[in-house]
């Protein structure tokens, strides 16, 4: 048996956020490059497709299905299976319900954390994309592997499985 | 993590209220399964339906196709939205019993409402759309289609204006729960509510009136229109009708009797309007939201106006059978889908054992039990079974798109678990029966099943999962 001390092998986490946009710290996007708060291009936390499948605190998406507080919260949920729906956040997602319906999720989100950043007295970017990744970006980068959910076709990202 | 503990107190507490209200409780009890039958008649017509039909016979023009598209996706929002709220007047009812010291019995499979076709809980009445049918209404599981209507309208029939309350052999669900709301009146004060916390109320996340699946574009051809990239979500919500509206009424807890009548008011209204209003049109002050039996009219009205016949059904109808159960599969000529249709019915009698839990939890523990349970139960299990389900097909060899005779449908029987202990394993154990490349394809519902609460809950009222 052996007798030396086992030595902790952790990388460095990420700050695990739900999207473009919303990272908090330079080299936390999913590629480890973007330069500033605010600017990274891709989700950090672990692609889900929607409500309750998210593994932690802000790592929810919004706008399908859930409550009308949750879905004025997208990215901003307080803890694991609390989240509203898929991440990432496309781009053509609105709202289903509660003070935000009819509106872009992912703008939602991106005011929550522009909030958060004021609040923190951070500097922050912009993001990439004004509007938010389009599904049809998401699926590039993501091998084509992106979906949002449901029945109606109308997520804009298709229907998940 | 003490939320088991005092339901304990919390029942004895109740035992005289109960025993004084007795008769209400039992005609809520069948309230909670006159709603509760409904679901799976609904649900199994919802399925039935592919909202977003690709395929069409060759010739059919492309304006017809574009009208088939929009309503086929619209029937399915329509259906939806109204399976909610009958989730919603399930709950409402199951609070009502909560409030009056009773404990709701979700536990209703071995009763005849659950065999279908079936008539709903003492419902006797006059009108019934099969000319052809001879004494009590039964209502089957039957796919979408003009008749599948007419039951629809047979159940949310609405009452006349001054009708006579009912208690039993009721015409109308209207005229059962007017009987219910006068006892509620006369022989109720607010010191007879109570035990809110173990009731299923507002503020909690547990109900949205609207989600992604109640609502259905304008138009199919939505996507053709031009993006705005500084709000691409823009094009959607313009197209986006919602079929349900907050102000219809929702999820409350029953603490005193206002809100008892409050609940009575929004299961009566949502499902058929008010009797003074002929038309029967709206249920909210807003008028945002139509009725139950308006929604059911108004497709039941552009099924006949725009003549849409077999062929144009046959373009978004899945071919499900009438009735079916298990054993009916058993007779499948190339496979035994049994084990796929159980694994089906255990889930979805799991999300009625978690409901059940949920009943006897508070704070915390509720919470984990229903939000997580019922959301990722339904929409993330259940749902996408059955959508996986509808392309096999009985004369098939139990890979999905293979044959062309009837589609494999939910039978929404009950799934003999051996015991709540058990019970999320021996799901997970169905699932490793279930066609081959179903598992393949839909490892993530595996572990959904395994995120599902464990309905066996632990000392002290602890969730485990």
């Amino acid at each position: 048996m052996s007798t030396t001390t086992p030595k902790p092998n952790v990388a460095n986490p990420l700050e695990l956020h739900a999207c473009m946009g919303l990272n908090a710290c330079k080299g936390h996007d999913r590629w480890g490059d973007n330069a500033c708060a605010g600017t990274g291009y891709c989700a950090t936390a672990a692609a889900h497709s929607c409500h309750t499948n998210n593994n932690c605190r802000g790592q929810g998406g919004c706008g399908l299905y859930g409550s009308g507080e949750e879905q004025n919260n997208p990215a901003n949920n307080g803890c694991a299976w609390q989240g509203s729906c898929a991440v990432p956040i496309n781009a053509e997602r609105f709202a289903a319900d509660g003070p935000h319906k009819r509106k872009s999720v992912w703008k939602r989100a991106r005011a929550l954390f522009e909030e958060r950043m004021i609040k923190a007295g951070r500097q922050f970017g912009p993001s990439p994309m004004e509007g938010g990744p389009g599904h049809q970006w998401l699926q590039d980068v993501s091998g084509g592997g992106y979906t949002a959910c449901g029945a109606s076709g109308l997520s804009g990202g298709g229907s998940c499985v | 993590m003490n939320d088991h503990v005092e339901f304990t107190s919390s029942l004895e507490h109740a035992a005289g209220r109960e025993a004084k209200h007795a008769s209400i409780l039992a005609h809520l009890q069948t309230a909670l399964e006159i709603e509760y039958s409904t679901v799976p008649i609904y649900l199994y017509t919802y399925y039935s339906i592919n909202r977003i039909p690709l395929t069409f016979p060759a010739g059919m023009s492309a304006a017809r196709v574009e009208e088939i598209k929009t309503f086929a996706n619209e029937a399915g929002a329509l259906l939806m939205s109204v399976a909610v709220e009958e989730m919603l007047h399930m709950s409402l009812a199951a609070n009502l019993i909560r409030a009056l010291g009773g404990m709701p019995d979700l536990n209703l499979y071995s009763k005849p409402s659950t065999c279908y076709p079936t008539p709903l809980p003492h419902h006797n009445p006059s009108f019934n759309p099969d000319p052809d049918a001879k004494g009590l209404l039964k209502i089957p599981l039957s796919r979408f289609s003009e008749l599948q209507l007419g039951y629809f309208l047979a159940i949310e029939y609405p009452e006349k204006e001054h009708a006579t309350p009912q208690g039993a052999n009721w015409d109308t669900i209207g005229q059962f729960y007017d009987y219910i709301r006068d006892r509620l009146v006369k022989e109720t004060t607010d010191a007879d509510y109570g035990q809110v916390d173990f009731q299923l109320g507002s503020g909690k996340g547990y109900y949205s009136p609207n989600t992604i699946d109640t609502l259905y574009p304008n138009k199919a051809n939505w996507e053709s229109q031009p993006v705005n990239w500084n709000d691409p979500s823009a094009r959607g919500a313009r197209a986006a009708m919602f079929t349900n509206a907050r102000d219809s009424g929702g999820l409350i807890a029953i603490h005193d009797k206002a809100s008892a009548l409050r609940a009575i008011d929004t299961i009566c209204t949502q499902g058929e309007g008010s009797s003074s209003d002929p038309t029967h049109e709206h249920d909210d002050p807003r008028h945002k939201e139509d009725t139950h039996w308006y929604k059911f009219n108004q497709l039941h009205e552009k099924l006949k106006e725009k003549a849409f016949d077999a062929e144009a059904l046959a373009t978004f109808v899945h071919p499900f059978p009438d009735n079916p159960t298990r054993e009916m599969y058993a007779h499948a000529v190339g496979y035994d889908y049994r084990p796929f249709v159980d694994l089906a019915n255990a889930v979805f009698t799991y999300i009625f054992q978690m409901t059940q839990a949920s009943y006897e939890l508070r704070g915390a523990a509720q919470h984990m039990m229903f939000n997580i349970g019922m959301h990722k139960g339904m929409i993330f299990v259940l749902d996408k079974i059955i959508n996986a389900m509808r392309y096999y097909h009985t004369d098939g060899d139990g890979t999905s798109g293979k044959g062309g005779g009837a589609a494999l449908a939910p039978s929404f029987e009950n799934y003999p678990f051996k015991s709540l202990a058990t019970a999320k394993a021996e799901m997970v154990a169905l699932f490793s029966s279930a066609p081959l490349d179903f598992q393949q394809s839909n490892t993530n519902i595996l572990q959904r099943l395994s995120d599902l609460p464990d309905v066996h809950v632990g000392p002290g009222g602890v969730i485990r999962f």
